[in-house]
C-alpha cells in the first residue's frame, strides 16, 4: 500500500517474527488505549484487552509458522524465475558466439571426460567391494624374510597344513595356485589353456556361486572320484560357445580325461592370476614328499570372528618363529609368514598407479577450468558494454556475477554430457592398456550411478569455478568507467589483461607439473626397457611350452626319447639358431628350494632358498646368458653320467666368496637327495628390472626327467614367424601335441612393463592436452593484449619505432608470464613428484634433466603462441590504428 | 447478551471479516472494532482468532495485506479486499441470506414457540 514499506521489504528482507509480534502488539495496545479512554486503569485496561484477545501465544505461533512457510515459497519461486531467466540469457549469448561455445565445450568435455573415465576404473578397482563373500575378512598368506617382512613369496604345503591345524585367528585356510599349462586335445582342435589347482574349500571360502554345475569340493579329493575340472566363464564362452550341456562332458587335458563339473560366473576373478580352468589340488602327496617345505603355493584364509588383521598377523608371525626354533635345520630361520588383507594384496600394486593417473586427470581439469575462465574473461571485454548497461539499469553486481556463473555452469553440464561420451571411450582404452595389472575381471567398467554422480558433480563444480574466477576478478573493474569511454585502452581492459596473464601463468604452472610427471615416467619406462635382465629379451627369442599328455610318455625313458628327438628336429628348422628347454622360466616364476653345500652346516640362498631349474643344453646360449667359468649343461649330462649343476654368479659368490665353486658338490632339498657336482657358473638373471637376481642353480633336465618344459628358441629373424613351422614339426612327431602359448621375449617383457606404461601413457596424454590448452590460453591473452594496444603500437610505428622492437615487446611480455608460471609450477612439481617416487626406476623424482626439458618445451611452445599475435602487432598499419 | 465467539462458525467469521473490509482497507484491530460496533457487541468474537482467519483468507487470495501507518501514525498491517474476495463475499452473502430466512421460516412455523 505504501511503496516506502515495499522497498524496506525488498532490501532488508522480511523478518517474520518481528512482523507478527508487531501486528499483535499493535492490536493489544490499541485495545488497551480504548479501554483506558472508557475510564479503566491502565492495568485493568491491559487485562481486559488480553482477555478479549484470547490466547495470544498460540495465535503468535500459528501466524509465525504460516508466514515463514509462505516466505520460503515466495523466495523459491523468485529464485527459480531468476534462474530460468539466467539460463535463457546464457543460451542466447552462447548461440551468438558458436566458435567460443564450441571451444569451451571441447575443453570442458575433455577435462570432465578424462576424469570420469579414470574415476570409473578407480571406483571399480579401489572402491567397489571385491566379488567375494565378506571380502573384508579375507586374507592372503605370504612368505617374507627377516629383511623384507612384506615380501610376497609363496608358501609351502607344510605352512598351510600347520595353519589349518593350529591357527586360532584364521579359519578356512585353503591352498590355491600351482599354475600350469594344460594341453586340450579335442576332436577337431588342440589348444593350450592356463590352469590352476585349488583346494576343496577354495570356492566356498570366497563365496563363489557356480554359473553351471558345481565347483570343486571335498568329493573331488576322493582318490576314487573321477578327475574333475571347472571352466572359467571366458573359456566356456571361447572354446565351447557357452554350451550349457557342457556339464558331465569329459575333456582330454594333458592326457587325463577330466569331467567338467562346473563353470564359474562371469564376474568371478580369482585373487591372483587369471587361469582359464581349475582342477582339484590335494596337498597330502606333497606333505609326504621332499617338497613339503617348498614355497610353491598360494593360500587364502578367513579371519576368525572378532579377530583383527593385526592379531592374525602377530599369531602367524609367532607361528613362523616357533616353527623355526623347533626345527633342527636353520634353513627356515629367516622366513616369516604374513597375512595380508585380500584387497591390499590384490590392488596394493595398482593403487599408486591409478592414483597418479587420477591426479594427472584432475590437474588437467583444473587447467581446463582456468582456461575457460580465461576465455570468459576475454569475452567479458566484448560484453563489457552490455554488462555496464545492465548494471546501470539496476542489475546488482551479484546478479551479474550470477549470470556469468549460470553461463559457465550451463556450459559445464553440457561439457559433462559430451565428456561422458568421451569417458566411455577413455575407460575402455584405460582398461585395454592396463588390463594386465588391473585385478578385476578385465572387462571395462560400466558407467553406473556413482560414476554419473561423479561426472555431474564435477560438471557443476567445474562450471561454477570457471565462472566464479572471472566474476570475482572483474567485479573489481569499475563498470561505470566503461560506459563513458570506448573499451579500447580503458583501465578495465588493462586490468583484464593483467588478470588474464595471471590465469595464463596458472595454466603454465599446471602444464609444467604434468610435463615433468610425464617426463619422469617416460624416462622410467625408457630405463626399464633398456635395463639388463641378464638374458636376451628381443623378438629373436620365442618361448612356448610343451606338455607330454598321452600315456605313451609315462616313463622317464619315453620322455627323454621324445625330447631328444624333438630338440634335434626343432634345431633343424630353417631359421632356428639354437634351442633349449627349462622346467619353469624366470619370467613365469622360479621354483625355489633350499640347497645344501657338501661339508657345510648351513644352507644356501635367501629365506625361500635358491631358484632351481632343470635345463637342457642350448638353454643358456639361446638366451645369451654369459658363461663365467667352467662349462654349461651339455647334451651328454644324461641319466647314469655324473650328476651336474651349473650355478649363477650370485650363488657362487654367496657360497664361495673367494674361491671357485667348480668341483664342489651340492644337494637340492626339494628335488631329491642326489649330490651334484658344480661344473660351471653362468650370469645372473633378474625376474624384473627392479628386483635383485636370486641365487640360482641349474640342473640337467636329462638327469631328472619331467613331462613338460618351456622351450626357448633363438631365431635369426623374427622368432614369431617360426611358430607355424614349429607346430608342424611337433605334430609331425605326435599329432596330439601343441606348442602352448607361444610368445616372443619382447612381448613378454613389454607385458611385464604394463604397470609402468599405464601411468606413463596417460600422464603423457594429459600432459599433451595440458600443453595444448596452456598454449591456446597464452595465444588468447596475447592476441587480446595486442588488440587493446593497437593504437599505442600504431603510434609507435608512426613515430618510427622499429618493428622488431614491437615484436620483441609482445614476445617479452608473453614470455615473462610463461617464465613466472613455469617457475611456480616447477616448485610445485618438486613437491608433487614425491608421490611418483615409488613408480620411478633409474631416475630420481627431482631429475634436473627432466625439469629442464619440460621447461624448455613449455617455453618454446609459449614463444610460438606469442609470435602469432606479435607478428600481427608488427604489421599494424599506423593509419588504421 | 453477547454470543461467545466459540459459537461462531468458521465460515461466519470469514464473512464478517470480508464485510468489514468491504468499504475500505483496515488493520486487524479496525476489523474487530467494526464488528463490535456494527453488531452492537452482540457477536463478541475472540479477537485473537481474527488473525489466523485473515491468513486463511489471504491464502485464498480474498484479501491482501500490506504494512502502512495507523490513524495515530504507528506501523500496522492493513488488509484489503481483492476483486476475488469481493465476488466471494457477494455469493456467500446471498447464500447466507437464503439460509437464514429459511431457518427463520422454520422457527416461525406453527405452532409458535411462545
Amino acid at each position: 500500500m505504501k511503496p516506502a514499506w515495499r522497498r524496506y521489504f525488498r532490501f532488508l528482507g522480511p523478518n517474520v517474527k518481528r512482523d507478527v509480534d508487531e501486528e499483535l502488539r499493535f492490536h493489544l495496545e490499541a485495545r488497551t488505549a480504548d479501554f483506558e479512554q472508557r475510564g479503566y486503569s491502565h492495568a485493568e485496561a491491559e487485562r481486559r484487552a488480553r482477555e478479549r484477545f484470547g490466547d495470544a501465544d498460540r495465535v503468535r505461533d500459528v501466524l509465525e509458522a504460516h508466514d515463514s512457510a509462505l516466505l520460503h515459497r515466495v523466495q523459491r519461486r523468485e529464485f527459480m524465475g531468476d534462474l530460468t531467466q539466467d539460463i535463457r540469457v546464457s543460451l542466447r549469448g552462447l548461440r551468438r558466439t558458436p566458435v567460443f561455445t564450441v571451444a569451451v565445450l571441447a575443453t570442458l568435455a575433455l577435462g570432465i571426460g578424462a576424469n570420469t573415465a579414470v574415476f570409473s576404473v578407480v571406483a571399480r578397482e579401489l572402491l567397489d567391494p571385491l566379488p567375494y563373500r565378506a571380502s573384508d575378512r579375507l586374507v592372503l598368506l605370504y612368505t617374507g624374510t627377516t629383511e623384507h617382512p612384506d615380501g610376497r613369496g609363496f608358501v609351502s604345503a607344510n605352512d598351510i597344513v600347520r595353519l589349518q591345524r593350529t591357527s586360532r585367528s584364521l579359519t578356512d585356510v585353503e591352498v590355491f595356485g600351482f599354475y600350469g599349462g594344460y594341453t586340450y586335445v579335442g576332436e577337431r582342435v588342440t589348444d593350450a589353456w592356463a590352469g590352476a589347482g585349488v583346494g576343496p574349500t577354495f570356492f566356498r571360502t570366497l563365496g563363489v556361486t557356480p554359473l553351471l554345475g558345481r565347483l570343486i569340493d571335498d568329493r573331488d579329493l576322493d582318490p576314487s572320484a573321477p578327475p574333475a575340472v571347472v571352466l572359467s566363464h571366458a573359456l566356456w564362452l571361447r572354446a565351447f560357445g557357452s554350451d550349457s550341456t557342457i556339464i558331465g562332458r569329459t575333456l582330454s587335458l594333458n592326457g587325463v580325461w577330466r569331467t567338467v563339473i562346473g563353470v564359474t560366473p562371469a564376474n568371478f576373478a580369482p585373487p591372483a592370476r587369471r587361469p582359464e580352468l581349475w582342477t582339484p589340488l590335494d596337498l597330502r602327496p606333497f606333505l609326504a614328499s621332499r617338497a613339503a617345505e617348498n614355497k610353491m603355493f598360494q593360500a587364502v584364509a578367513r579371519l576368525a570372528p572378532g579377530v583383527s588383521v593385526a592379531q592374525a598377523q602377530s599369531e602367524v608371525n609367532l607361528m613362523s618363529k616357533t616353527v623355526d626354533t623347533q626345527s633342527l635345520d636353520s634353513r627356515a630361520l629367516r622366513a616369516i609368514l604374513s597375512a595380508v588383507p585380500i584387497r591390499d594384496a590384490m590392488v596394493g600394486g595398482v593403487r599408486p598407479i591409478l592414483l597418479v593417473v587420477m591426479g594427472a586427470a584432475l590437474l588437467v581439469l583444473l587447467l581446463a577450468c582456468v582456461n575457460v575462465a580465461g576465455l570468459f574473461l576475454a569475452r567479458a571485454s566484448a560484453r563489457q558494454r552490455e554488462m555496464a548497461v545492465r548494471a546501470a539499469l539496476g542489475a546488482g553486481r551479484w546478479r551479474l556475477a550470477r549470470q556469468l556463473v549460470t553461463e559457465t555452469t550451463v556450459l559445464g553440464v553440457a561439457g559433462g554430457v559430451l565428456g561422458l561420451l568421451f569417458a566411455v571411450w577413455g575407460k575402455n582404452a584405460l582398461v585395454q592398456i592396463g588390463g594386465g595389472v588391473l585385478p578385476s575381471t578385465g572387462a571395462p567398467p560400466s558407467i553406473d550411478a556413482s560414476v554419473l554422480g561423479f561426472a555431474l558433480t564435477l560438471s557443476l563444480l567445474t562450471g561454477a569455478v570457471a565462472g566464479l574466477i572471472p566474476a570475482l576478478l572483474s567485479a573489481r573493474a569499475d563498470l561505470n568507467v566503461t560506459l563513458g569511454e570506448s573499451s579500447r585502452g580503458s583501465s578495465g581492459g588493462r586490468q583484464r589483461t593483467r588478470i588474464g596473464r595471471v590465469l595464463v601463468a596458472g595454466q603454465m604452472a599446471l602444464a609444467i607439473m604434468l610435463l615433468v610427471g610425464a617426463g619422469l615416467l617416460g624416462r622410467t619406462l625408457f630405463a626399464l626397457q633398456h635395463s639388463d635382465l641378464g638374458y636376451r629379451n628381443d623378438q629373436h627369442v620365442l618361448t612356448f611350452h610343451v606338455n607330454l599328455s598321452s600315456t605313451a610318455y609315462r616313463s622317464p625313458a619315453a620322455q627323454t626319447a621324445f625330447f631328444t628327438t624333438w630338440l634335434q628336429r626343432l634345431r633343424a628348422i630353417p631359421g632356428v639358431e639354437q634351442a633349449g628347454m627349462i622346467l619353469i622360466s624366470p619370467w613365469n616364476g622360479w621354483n625355489y628350494s633350499t640347497v645344501e653345500i657338501e661339508g657345510r652346516p648351513t644352507v644356501m640362498g635367501d629365506s625361500s632358498g635358491a631358484a632351481v631349474a632343470p635345463v637342457t643344453e642350448g638353454y643358456f646360449s639361446s638366451l645369451a646368458m654369459p658363461l663365467r667359468s667352467g662349462r654349461a649343461i651339455a647334451a651328454t649330462d644324461r641319466e647314469g653320467s655324473l650328476p651336474v649343476a651349473v650355478v649363477s654368479e650370485r650363488f657362487a659368490h654367496q657360497g664361495w666368496p673367494t674361491g671357485s665353486p667348480i668341483g664342489a658338490r651340492i644337494r637340492i632339498d626339494g628335488v631329491d637327495s642326489t649330490w651334484r657336482s658344480v661344473v660351471g657358473v653362468v650370469g645372473d638373471v633378474r625376474e624384473s628390472p627392479s628386483t635383485d637376481p636370486p641365487p640360482a642353480v641349474y640342473t640337467s633336465a636329462w638327469q631328472h626327467q619331467q613331462s613338460g618344459y618351456e622351450v626357448i628358441v633363438h631365431a635369426s629373424g623374427n622368432a614369431a614367424l617360426l611358430v607355424p613351422a614349429i607346430q608342424r614339426e611337433l605334430r609331425g612327431i605326435d599329432p596330439t601335441l601343441l606348442a602352448g602359448g607361444p610368445r616372443t621375449m619382447e612381448d613378454i617383457f613389454r607385458g611385464s612393463l604394463t604397470s609402468q606404461r599405464l601411468p606413463m601413457i596417460f600422464t603423457a596424454a594429459f600432459a599433451a592436452l595440458a600443453l595444448i590448452l596452456a598454449v591456446l590460453g597464452m595465444y588468447g591473452i596475447m592476441a587480446y593484449a595486442v588488440t587493446l594496444r593497437t593504437r599505442e603500437i600504431g603510434i609507435r610505428a608512426a613515430l618510427g619505432g622499429d618493428r622488431g622492437d614491437i615484436l620483441g615487446l609482445v614476445v617479452r611480455e608473453g614470455l615473462t608470464t610463461a617464465v613466472i608460471g613455469t617457475v611456480l609450477g616447477a616448485a610445485a612439481a618438486v613437491a608433487a613428484t614425491r608421490i611418483l617416487a615409488g613408480l620411478l626406476y633409474g631416475v630420481t623424482a627431482r631429475d634436473p634433466a627432466t625439469f629442464v626439458g619440460a621447461t624448455v618445451v613449455l617455453l618454446i611452445a609459449s614463444t610460438a603462441a606469442c609470435l602469432v599475435p606479435a607478428r600481427r602487432a608488427m604489421m599494424i598499419n599506423p593509419v588504421e590504428a | 447478551m453477547p454470543i461467545g465467539s466459540t459459537d461462531l462458525l468458521q465460515g461466519t467469521l470469514q464473512i464478517l471479516i470480508l464485510k468489514a473490509l468491504f468499504a475500505e482497507a483496515a488493520h486487524g484491530y479496525g476489523i474487530a472494532r467494526w464488528i463490535e460496533h456494527t453488531t452492537a457487541d452482540v457477536l463478541r468474537i475472540e479477537e485473537g482468532s481474527l488473525y489466523p482467519a485473515l491468513r486463511r483468507l489471504e491464502d485464498k487470495a480474498f484479501v491482501k495485506s500490506d504494512w502502512g501507518l495507523s490513524e495515530n501514525n504507528r506501523r500496522a498491517k492493513f488488509y484489503a479486499l481483492t476483486p476475488a474476495g469481493r465476488a466471494y463475499l457477494r455469493s456467500e452473502a446471498a447464500a447466507w441470506t437464503r439460509y437464514s430466512s429459511a431457518v427463520t421460516r422454520v422457527l416461525r412455523a406453527a405452532p409458535a414457540l411462545t
